[in-house]
């Protein structure tokens, strides 16, 4: 098994709507899309799960509504809505910055100063 | 965002049944999604179904959360918060209700004082432009002893002023004045004032009826116009709408009715102006065209009016004063020598009507505050007091899952209840006060009578209820909402002996007695001062004398006929059954009213900058009175008309100009030469507070006058004989008017009814401060000697004395009291400075009124602490060991 990271602070919502992004979930699909494209090296409190997608529901982030899952049972569909969209791309150039920045300045040498 | 935020929130709150079992079903699928995947790869379904539910973490919890994020719980929490603090509230009604009645006093006491400054200080005058609104005064400097609002302008300067400025939008002249106004028979007194023609306009506000005075109203010769005041309009006339064009007699002269000034325009008012004051303070209800004639317009040596002006926008006072200081230079040459320097002050309205008592209000609002302070810090000790006993309670809740936060709220929600009760009763209270304050109160305090609660006051009241929650309960909660539950547990665990009262609650207790001592300082003396007034001697004795004043209209225009009619009026008064003596003056002591005036003592040089007060009375004016005669003789009904000019001088009169001789024979010029043939007590005329000028006495049947005060010494009661004088005046004259009748007790209460008030005001405060931390006190060693109780036990168990128990309790109590008493004495010493200027006769730091106060305290502070102490010494050690 592949080191598990814990997860930075805040980066919980950004994870949720990427994993939104690729389509509609409940919020088993979303714990197994997050650990899927992180190849399983991330590890998610699953009861941390909820309360972070009722605050972007509330936020108008994302939007639910109940369905079918594949083996038939009721569950709750979470999708982005426009704004959750927005919000995800800002978040994701931010991130992308900062990701950037911090990796050059832990790279840089002495020669380079 | 916000409305996704709203409309989620709503949802939440609305379809809270709905949302709480998808958010059950939404959880449960998911660890069933869970488990079926464990299943998949082959666990056995129970174990499946455990790690499931092991993975996912506390589920209520993560509940919580969920509708935390949905803000789901904002209204019901509160809601149960809200429940739950009533219901603690309401298992301890001991603690609930002196809570609320601690908070009650302390707001109350505060909203009613602030009611107070607000209405006073802070509501806009009610003219159009309040703001721009000033008074205009010509004061002569090298004259002293007249107050600044004696002197209006001078006739001609002020016409020169209106010609030359250009600061103003319009100036006016008013005079104060009472009228004798005959509607339909017999004439009533009312307060009047004469007034120029950009009166009106000055003041900005239009009349209910008809129409103001104009410039065109204000000429000699015009109709005899009047303005009356809506009081008057409902009193005299019915509120009859078609008052306007009535025919009415003033002073005896016929005049026209042509405009009813709405309700609340009263100006010149009571305490506004110096002259009413001394008319007794009542509102304007007549005002009639001054009307100068040419050759009154011209005078330079008169000034009978005072001058108001609504400055033009944006021009400042203090560039209004220049220009008419420079005006007023250039026309000082034209005065009469004596008059020559004078000099011109400009005073904004806001200043000038309530600038004295602005001093006097806001120490009161200070002492309030202290007294809040006091009932807060009192409820948070209440508070901490049994935040100790609950902390069980919240390591439990803490323990189960409750954040800090969550505790915290509970706590401010708790407070909350208190402070919304205490804060409701406290407005009921400070309404009640008020009125009794309004009622209790005579007309010193300007506008104070218009004291009501209005928006702000109750806006007011609201910031002080919730600045009393942060205060008494925030703070001591959230010490509290640190609980550490193994400290909790271990202490409830075991039997040890327990702290006492925390150092917070301690370092509260000694706070709160050192504000009630400086608050019981400052109103010791104010209260020494007060009994150091009412010993002053006044030099008369005002029990058992009635006075009425009565003013004469143009049909007496010499002074053979003025004193023919007060003679009539003496005469037929001292036949009236149970009147010892009977006399007239022009000023009566404390009745307001003063004249000045330099004279010439024969063997002195003639000294223009010594003034003396003077008084012209008829013959028995010292019997009904009761001013002592030292030598010679009073007036008698021989110094009259052309016989010999006599004068009375007072005692230090006597002393001053005539020492270690007889003053009797001495000559003095004033009105003639003038023979000195008697010396009689001074007399504190115009106020108790300050010792009186020099003194002389001119016989008023020789000078006669326009007006004078009736002063009766009687048996009988006030209202008898004045219905009797009425009588009386009505068969000599129907259109003169009988003014207001005062008794001199009357007088002397309304000279000495500021410091009662005052005082009145500031001990109110004391008391409560003290009532208050005295249960603080009680509150607090109650409250530890039930935490000591199992210590006491074991104690007692062990042979000790009821008396050293007692005695250890009463040192508890009393190290705290004393700490705040020193504390407060050293507080006390340096904020008595700031009430000096409402102390008489007695210094800001009297030793006596310090230790006196620290005596008082200390020995209620005794028996507070006795009583717990006692309930102390009644531990039964076998109750005490098994309570815990």
């Amino acid at each position: 098994m592949p080191d598990r990271l814990d997860l930075l602070q805040g980066t919980l919502d950004l994870l949720i709507l990427k994993a939104l992004s690729l389509g509609p979930l409940h919020g088993y699909g979303v714990l197994l899309r997050i650990e899927q494209i992180s190849s399983q090296r991330l590890e998610i409190q699953q009861g941390s799960l909820y309360p972070a997608l009722y605050r972007l529901e509330h936020q108008g982030l994302i939007a639910s509504e109940w369905g079918e899952s594949d083996n038939k049972r009721k569950a709750k569909y979470y999708r982005l809505t426009p704004a959750g969209r927005r919000q995800l791309r800002t978040e994701a150039d931010k991130w992308s910055q900062m990701a950037g920045l911090m990796a050059s300045i832990l790279n840089t040498t002495p020669e380079q100063i | 965002m916000i409305f996704a935020r709203l409309r989620s929130w709503w949802r939440a709150t609305r379809h809270a049944a709905r949302a709480e079992s998808d958010m059950d079903r939404e959880l449960h699928a998911h660890i069933e999604a869970r488990a079926d995947d464990l299943m998949a790869r082959g666990m056995a379904p129970e174990e499946a179904h455990r790690r499931a539910e092991f993975e996912f973490g506390p589920l209520t919890q993560t509940m919580e959360a969920c509708r935390d994020a949905r803000a789901a719980n904002l209204g019901p929490s509160l809601l149960q918060d809200l429940g739950f603090g009533l219901r603690v509230l309401r298992k301890n009604p001991g603690f609930a209700v002196l809570a609320v009645v601690t908070l009650a006093l302390g707001i109350g006491a505060t909203t009613a004082v602030f009611s107070l400054v607000n209405s006073v200080l802070l509501r806009a005058l009610p003219y159009r432009n309040p703001g721009r609104l000033v008074y205009l005064f010509e004061p002569v400097p090298h004259i002293t002893g007249v107050p600044l609002e004696a002197w209006g302008p001078f006739n001609a300067d002020f016409y020169d002023w209106q010609s030359q400025s250009r600061s103003f939008s319009h100036l006016a002249v008013f005079t104060s004045d009472s009228t004798n106004l005959a509607v339909s028979g017999a004439a009533i007194r009312v307060t009047s004032s004469r007034v120029t023609g950009e009166f009106f306009q000055t003041l900005g506000v239009p009349p209910e009826l008809g129409r103001a005075i104009n410039p065109d109203d204000d000429r000699p010769g015009s109709d005899n116009v009047a303005v009356i005041s809506h009081a008057l309009w409902q009193s005299q006339f019915g509120a009859d709408p078609h008052v306007l064009g009535r025919q009415v007699l003033l002073n005896a002269e016929p005049g026209r009715i042509i405009g009813v000034m709405p309700p609340g325009f009263c100006f010149p008012h009571g305490a506004e102006s110096f002259e009413t004051a001394e008319a007794g303070g009542k509102a304007t209800d007549v005002w009639v065209p001054l009307a100068l004639t040419p050759k009154e317009k011209a005078m330079r040596e008169e000034g009978p009016g005072y001058a108001i002006g609504l400055l033009k926008p944006g021009v400042a006072p203090a560039s209004a004063q220049a220009e008419i200081a420079a005006i007023t230079a250039n026309i000082d040459k034209l005065h009469p020598p004596f008059f020559q320097g004078a000099t011109s002050v400009i005073r904004p309205f806001d200043v000038e009507i309530t600038g004295g008592s602005r001093r006097a209000l806001l120490t009161f609002l200070a002492a309030v505050l202290l007294v809040l302070l006091i009932a807060s810090s009192n409820v948070a000790s209440l508070v901490l007091a049994r935040m100790h006993g609950r902390a069980r309670e919240f390591s439990l809740r803490a323990a189960l899952g409750a954040s800090r936060g969550r505790l915290i709220r509970q706590l401010s929600t708790e407070s909350l209840c208190l402070a919304g009760a205490g804060g409701l009763l406290g407005v009921l209270a400070a309404w009640l006060t008020i009125r009794l304050l309004v009622h209790f109160h005579a007309a010193n305090i300007p506008r104070l009578d218009e004291t009501t609660i209005d928006a702000r006051v109750l806006l007011f009241a609201l910031g002080t209820s919730l600045a009393t929650v942060f205060l008494c309960g925030l703070f001591p909660a959230w010490p509290a909402s640190r609980c550490d539950i193994h400290e909790v547990m271990k202490r409830s665990a075991s039997r040890t002996v327990r702290g006492t009262a925390s150092n917070l609650h301690r370092g509260l207790m000694i706070g709160q007695v050192a504000l009630t001592f400086v608050l019981l300082a400052g109103s010791g003396l104010l209260i020494r001062s007060f009994l150091n007034l009412q010993a002053v001697d006044k030099g008369f004795r005002p029990a058992a004398t009635v006075s009425v004043d009565i003013r004469l209209d143009a049909r007496y225009n010499t002074p053979v006929r003025q004193v023919a009619f007060f003679r009539q009026v003496i005469d037929g008064t001292s036949r009236l059954p149970g009147v010892e003596a009977a006399a007239a003056a022009n000023f009566l002591p404390l009745g307001g009213g003063q004249s000045i005036s330099a004279i010439e003592v024969e063997g002195y040089p003639f000294d223009d900058k010594t003034f003396f007060e003077q008084r012209d009375v008829s013959p028995a004016y010292f019997a009904a009175e009761g001013i002592p005669i030292f030598e010679g003789r009073a007036f008698t009904d021989a110094d009259a008309g052309s016989s010999q000019p006599v004068i009375i001088i007072s005692r230090s009169f006597a002393r001053r100009y005539f020492p270690g001789q007889r003053a009797l024979g001495k000559k003095i010029h004033t009105s003639g030469h003038r023979v000195v043939v008697g010396v009689v007590g001074d007399v504190r005329q115009y106020s108790l507070e300050t010792a009186p000028l020099m003194q002389f006495y001119l016989p008023l049947w020789q000078n006669g006058g326009w007006a004078a005060n009736i002063a009766a010494r009687t048996t009988v009661s006030p209202d008898r004989l004045a219905s009797d004088m009425r009588g009386l005046v009505r068969n000599l004259d129907p259109a003169v008017a009988v003014g207001a009748v005062r008794t001199g007790s009357e007088l002397v209460a309304a000279a000495t009814a500021e410091r009662r008030f005052e005082t009145f005001l500031l001990t109110s405060f004391a008391g409560i401060g003290l009532f208050l931390s005295l249960v603080g006190l009680y509150a607090l060693l109650t409250y530890s000697v039930e935490q000591r109780t199992a210590e006491i036990g074991v104690r007692m168990a062990l042979g000790a004395q009821p008396g050293s128990i007692l005695r250890q309790v009463l040192a508890q109590g009393t190290t705290l009291a004393l700490g705040g008493i020193v504390l407060g004495f050293a507080g006390a010493w340096l904020a008595a400075r700031s009430i000096a200027s409402l102390l008489f006769e007695v210094k800001p730091t009297d030793a006596p009124t310090f230790f006196a106060v620290a005596a008082l305290f200390c020995a209620v502070a005794l028996a507070a602490c006795y009583f717990p102490a006692r309930r102390a010494t009644r531990v039964d050690p076998i109750v005490s060991l098994r309570a815990e």
